[in-house]
Parts: structure tokens; sequence; C-alpha cells
């Protein structure tokens, strides 16, 4: 294995790093707080020619999002980077990204949708039905892995799903970490030309969009199920050459054995929730700690063995529905659990919305919570908004927290 | 468009437009045209006008003059407007 | 007429109307482009303009352009020489499809816009788009107790693309086959040989659905629309003007309105205005066309 470089860069640019490394072909993209560095990196590198490939600096996101997909159309590897309001520009033609089977790597520094720039997850949470690979990264050097891996994971014949890379909006997009570069000739055995499966070309005009017929739905469907197998290769085949492994690629443990509960969280979350976790454990308490990298595909069979082991799983997300009472990760980790004959508790923690700090003793919050639960077997609340305010409130009330 | 073909990983290989066009129920214009071009090969110039104006295409050149497909034509009558020798005679199709 | 040897890409039948303009545009500008090309055909009618053995690459009605883009670059980053063609309606064009054309047009993407102007969103069912002339009946421009058709005077995207400072901006007609068929092997060249950036041309689709007339009519429509001086045959190439046709008579514009029934409820003093729109739009023209010395009778 080649050296890997040392360096001090911030998310934004590890990400410009990996697409560099990754020789992607054609990149497009418009400016976006906080995504910009990345653009301004990737421009950078074109301008220098330390990366072959055009660079559009197309007029809009929605644009953007149809530019790289026809170029993946042509059988080049492509890239683009946006958050928050320009991932919702885009909207339109992300939703039918996945329809032509184009591979499209997307990385998204998280970014609220609505009046600020600051971090939650409600830019890509929006896009959960949208056919798109979702792997949410919790640092700098996860998200320079996974964005390698996922060119990987969408070219497979196996998948061919568009993916979006998510990283923490300014909490990682902009904070500087040490973290290790891939040399480019081992990112090349890891990474090799993309083969295509079929292209756009004058010399074979393939009809390669339909009018969303059903059986068509249902293929997607089944490249979403063997999505996680390949992450999950793709995980352990970087691994071995890079010595970094994320769990099993779609989610990871951490001081897990023989707990009575498990708080499950997200993104850089769960580098505060380490500490808190390790802390606690420390103190005596029998609390576990759950990654959940991939939103998309849903990870349901981790989750089913979680739930065969613990008695309460708390859920500490980064985003609402605005209507349903609690937030989408929960949904989906209590409906993938429910089928079970034995079901553990399960309750709700939003935090860190709109960019709001999520604190050591809002994730000990949670943590402890959990565990009462486990303990008592009761649920006294099933959501909680770990917002300064009505965390106050709460603690009034109860004379907890 | 899925042909039905699958790659063994299961994925649908696209079809061409040909193959599109193959499993299309084709409704010949003979069913529904109302008037059908006719051709006077006689007075005709061979200017070709008609094959330019065809919105169809539908009109191809031979040594003998403007020859039609009646299979797609849909008798919309550009071709009897535009022929300035009035070679091109709309007749109505009997039913 | 010469013959020439024409490869065909287009493939009968289409799915449009009767005496469809946008069927005969999009068969004559895949014939001069010929098979190693790649279209992109944005929502409009022509979706339905057939088969074509050619490359297309997918897209939504905002994104032609954009599409497009990505086509064009991908092509050239595999060193891939393939004509990019996008066939859009005005409404691709003028209104919705707008942005993404400035912003192709102003990065010099090599892409040839064929822009089918049937002046409304007629896929749809005949609504009125920004190329919608004034008074026109459409469905969201009805002929009513309180209105009567579109208030309002189009605008001239075609002027948009020449302040965009492309290489090539045509205007062109489906009643001249000949100069449309020279227009386009110039954009040919321009665009997808000498690689200087977007090459506009568009071309009045007189469509005898939304326009209320005969099928039979349509190439008459369109060739009295030149005629009247509503739509002048030029082109710009690298900024000098030239008008490719000048009829050797204007006609009245009134003879264009009345055999269209979109205008059958238009008054006299409509046609007044309208008529003093188009005469003084025609000075200009014939103004430049003048000053360049370049005027071809």
């Amino acid at each position: 294995m080649g050296e890997q470089k040392v360096d001090f860069i911030t998310g934004n640019e590890a990400v410009a790093y990996a697409v560099k490394v990754a020789r992607v072909q054609v990149i497009a993209a418009y400016p976006i707080t906080p995504q910009s560095p990345v653009t301004e990196k990737l421009s950078e590198y074109v301008a220098n020619g330390e990366l072959k490939a055009p660079f559009i600096e197309i007029e809009g996101e929605h644009s953007c999002i149809a530019a790289i997909g026809s170029a993946s159309g042509t059988g080049c590897r492509v890239f683009t980077a946006t958050c928050g309001p320009g991932l919702a520009y885009g909207h339109e033609n992300v939703q039918r990204t996945h329809i032509s089977r184009f591979p499209v790597v997307i990385a998204v520094p998280n970014r609220a949708l609505g009046t600020t720039i600051f971090c939650d997850h409600s830019d890509t949470m929006a896009e959960a039905t949208s056919g798109w690979i979702q792997l949410y990264t919790e640092n700098s050097q996860e998200v320079l892995d996974t964005v390698i891996q996922a060119f990987k994971v969408a070219e497979d014949h196996r998948v061919l799903m568009p993916v979006m890379v998510c990283y923490d909006g300014y909490v990682t997009s902009h904070t500087g970490e040490t973290i290790r570069l891939p040399a480019q000739e081992d990112v090349d055995k890891f990474l090799p030309q993309r083969k295509p499966l079929y292209i756009t070309d004058p010399s074979q005009p393939l009809v390669t969009e339909t009018m969303n017929i059903p059986v068509a739905e249902w293929e997607h469907e089944q490249a979403m199920r063997n999505a996680k197998a390949v992450i999950r290769e793709a995980n352990e085949a970087y691994a071995k050459i890079f010595g970094r492994i994320y769990g099993n690629g779609l989610t990871e443990r951490f001081m897990c054995e023989g707990s009575e509960a498990v708080l499950v969280t997200m993104s850089s979350m769960m580098g505060t929730a380490r500490e808190v976790v390790a802390e606690m454990r420390k103190q005596g308490h029998k609390i576990g700690l759950m990654k959940l990298k991939s939103f998309r595909p849903f990870p349901t069979e981790d989750f089913r063995q979680l739930a065969r082991e613990v008695k309460a799983v708390g859920v500490l997300e980064r985003n609402e529905t605005h209507g349903s009472g609690c937030g989408e990760a929960f949904k989906e980790i209590r409906s993938t659990m429910y089928g079970e004959s034995v079901r553990p508790k399960t309750i709700d923690f939003i935090a860190g919305l709109g960019g709001s700090d999520v604190r050591i003793q809002d994730v000990r919050f949670a943590c402890e919570k959990t565990l009462e639960v486990a303990r008592t077997g009761r649920v006294e609340k099933e959501v909680y908004w770990l917002v300064p305010e009505l965390m106050a409130a709460e603690k009034e009330r109860t004379g907890a927290g | 468009m899925s042909s039905g073909k699958k790659t063994p990983q299961g994925v649908g290989v696209p079809v061409t437009e040909k193959q599109v066009a193959a499993t299309k129920k084709r409704i010949s214009a003979w069913a529904w045209r109302v008037f059908k071009p006719v051709f006077d090969q006689s007075t005709c110039k061979m200017c070709w006008a008609c094959y330019d104006y065809c919105p169809e295409g539908v009109i191809s050149k031979s040594d003998s003059g403007p020859v039609v497909d009646l299979e797609t034509c849909k008798g919309c009558g550009v071709c009897a407007t535009e022929c300035r020798f009035k070679a091109i005679k709309m007749e109505r199709e009997e039913r | 007429m010469a013959e020439e040897i024409v490869e065909r890409v287009t493939i009968a039948p289409t799915g449009s109307c009767q005496g469809c303009g946008m069927s005969l545009i999009a068969r004559h500008a895949l014939d001069a482009l010929g098979k190693n090309t790649c279209v992109v055909i944005p929502a409009s009618c022509g979706g339905w303009a057939g088969l074509m053995e050619c490359a297309r690459s997918p897209t939504v009605f905002p994104s032609a352009a954009a599409a497009a883009t990505g086509a064009a670059r991908g092509f050239e980053a595999l060193g891939k020489k393939v004509n990019v063609l996008v066939i859009a309606g005005d409404g691709g064009t003028y209104d919705i499809g707008l942005q993404s054309l400035s912003g192709a047009a102003e990065r010099g993407e090599n892409i040839i816009w064929i822009c089918q102007n049937n002046e409304a969103y007629m896929n749809t069912g005949i609504q009125r788009s920004g190329a919608t002339p004034r008074w026109a009946w459409t469905t969201t421009t009805p002929v009513g107790r309180v209105t009567k058709g579109k208030q309002v005077w189009n605008k001239d995207v075609a002027a948009i693309l020449e302040a965009h400072g492309v290489p090539y901006v045509a205007r062109a007609s489906v009643a001249f086959i000949p100069d449309f068929k020279r227009k386009l092997k110039k954009a040919q060249r321009i665009t997808a040989e000498e690689r200087r950036g977007l090459s506009y041309i568009e071309v009045l689709n007189t469509c005898p659905t939304g326009w209320r007339y005969p099928p039979d009519q349509m190439i008459r429509v369109a060739r009295l629309a030149v005629q009247t001086g509503v739509w002048p045959l030029y082109e710009i190439e690298d900024g000098v003007f030239r008008l490719t046709y000048r009829p050797k008579e204007i006609l009245p514009v009134a003879e264009y309105l009345k055999i269209q029934g979109r205008f059958s409820h238009i008054t006299e003093e409509q046609i007044k205005a309208v008529q003093a729109r188009v005469t003084d739009r025609w000075d200009k023209v014939l103004e430049r066309a003048d000053a360049a010395g370049k005027a071809v009778a």
C-alpha cells in the first residue's frame, strides 16, 4: 500500500480530494453555503490540471442534476455537491435520476431547508423517497473514504443507483481534522475505470427511460436491496487496502456488548455520542451506541437483530417530520422492529434542528432516558425535543433532566 | 425501458427505439384516414416540393416520381396544396 | 432541386397532428445532421416526432439545455465527436427552459438549439406561452366577455440569444426548406465541428391545431408569416446580421391574421396595432440588413 499522507483539512477539502483521486470525468456545480469550498477546490484542481475533467459552472442546481445525469449517460464518472435549498431546487431531477440507472454520486453537506445556512438533515430526509442511496458520515475521514466507496457502489452492475454521501454542514464541512489521504495508485486499485452497462451513444440508440412502469420501479427496489451487500463489500474491500472500516458499512456498533439499551444516532452527533457512552459505561451504565450510516437502503436486518438484544432503543436524530410527531429515523426503526415477536420500547430525541448545537448534556439526557425506559419498561413520553426552552420546561415538570 | 431481458445482476436491459416500435401495435393509417393523396405522374415535374413539405416524411423519391407510403400517410393535404403544378389531388377514402 | 444523399434518421409514423410543422422540422433537422447525433427533446410536441435512429438523452421540461450540456461535455470528455441537438418548443425555450438555455449559451456549450415555436404550449392543450402573439386565443387566454385573447405582446428570445453573444442565431421557416437546411448546416459547422459555442435556430411552427385552420394550409400560413414581415428570415453569424430572404413586397398582416381561427375575434383596431408593430420591426430589420450591406434578395 502506498503512503497515506497525513494532512489537516476540512470536510469540504476532504470531499474534493476524494473526487480528485476517484478520477471523476465530468463535474457540474453551483455554489451554495456550506458546499462552496468543495466547488472552489475542484475548480482549482481543474484549473491546475490536477483533475482532468470539465468543470461545468452550471447556472443552478436543477440544471446541475440534469447535466450530470446526462453526462453519466454518455459513460462518464460524474460528481456534484449541493445541499439545503439547492438540493430542494434540484428535486425534480433528483427524483428521476435513478430511472435511467446511470450512476451518479453527490456529496451533501447537510443544510436545513428554510431560512438558515446551518445544519440539520431536513434537506436529505426530504429526498428519502427519491431512489438515491443515502449514506450519513460522521467526520471528514469518513466522508472522504465514503465518497470513494460511493462510486464503486453506484457503478456496480448489481446496483446502478445514484448515491448521496451526507456530512454535517459546518460541523464537518468547515472544521479541520487530521486525516489520512489515500494515495492515487491505491485508489486506482480499489476503484478502476467505470464499466458502463449501457450508454447513450449514436451507434446504439437506446430508450433509457420509461414512463414509470411499475415493473421498472420494482427493479429499482431490487437494486436497493442488492445495494446493502454491495455497500458491505465496498466497506470491507476498502478496509483491506486503507485500514479503515466503518462498522459493516450500513451501521456501526459501539460498546453494545451486554447493553440493556442502545442509542441510535447519525452523522456528527455520533462523535459526541461516543464520548458520552464511553463515560457512562465507565460509570457502570449498560448503554450501547449504534450509528445509522445507510439510511437508504435501510438496514432492516441490523435493526431486527438489535430488537432481539435490547429492551429499549433511543433514536437521536437531526430532523423532524412537521406533522407525524416524530423524526424520520424513528419511524423507520420502529417500523422495522414492529414485526419482531419481542419488541424493544422506542423513544425519539429530536435535536440539532436548524444548526443548533447537540451538546454532551443533550446526548446524556437521551442515553439516560433510554436506559430508564429499558429498566422500568414504561414509556412516559415517546418524543423529546432537545431544545433548551422545552427541556427547561420538562425539567420543571419532572424535576429530572 | 426493459426489454424483458435481464443481466445476471437483475438489471433490465434497455431496448432500442426500433425494438420499441416493433412492440407497438401499429394501426395502419388506412383505418382512419379521410383523404389520401393521388399523384398524377404525367403532370408531375419532380420539383420535390411535396417531398420537402410532407410533415410525416412519407413521400419518397423514385425515378418515376413521388411515391407515398399509405400505411403512414395521414392525409393532411399539405402536398396537394403546395404542388404548384396541381399534380396531386386529395381523394376521399372509400369505406 | 439538387439531389442529395440523405441518411433518414426519423422513422414515420409520428404521433403528431395532421399537418404538423414540428414533424417537418425534426425530420429536416435530423436529416441535415445525420445519425451521429444525440438529441434532447424536453416536454413538447417534439416528443411525438416519431422514432429517431440516433442517441437520445431524456430530460424534464426546464432542463433541455442542462441535459444537452451534460451530454455534450460527456462526449467530449470521452473523446467522441457527436452532434448534440435540442429540439425544444417555445415553452422549453422562452419560458420554463429559458434559464438553463441562458446558462448554456453564456458558457458556450456546443449545442445546436432548435426552437420549434408554435406560439403556445400545444402539447398539453394549447395553453399560452411567452411566445403567444397578442390577442391570440389560447385555452388560458380564452375569448370571453371581459377579455378576448392574450393581453400582452410576446417576447423575442432570438434577440435575447443574440445579446448573449452566441456565434449563430437564426430564424427559419418550414415554408423555406432550403434556407432552413442551409442554416442547419451552418450551425453544424460552427457548433459541432468548430466547437465555438451554441447555435440557435428558431423555426416558426404554424400549428393547424392550435392556430385553428385546416391542416393542408400549414405551409401557406408559414409562407404568409414571412411575406407579411411577421417572421423575418435572418441569421446573425458572429454578430454580423444577414437577411436571408427579402420578399419583393410586404403583404398586409391582416392576410396572415384572418386565416387563423385563433384571431377570429380580432378587431380592426387591434389589427392596426399589430400592423404598426410589425411594420416598425420590419423597418428595423431592413435598416440592419442594409447597414450590414449583406441583404440577400
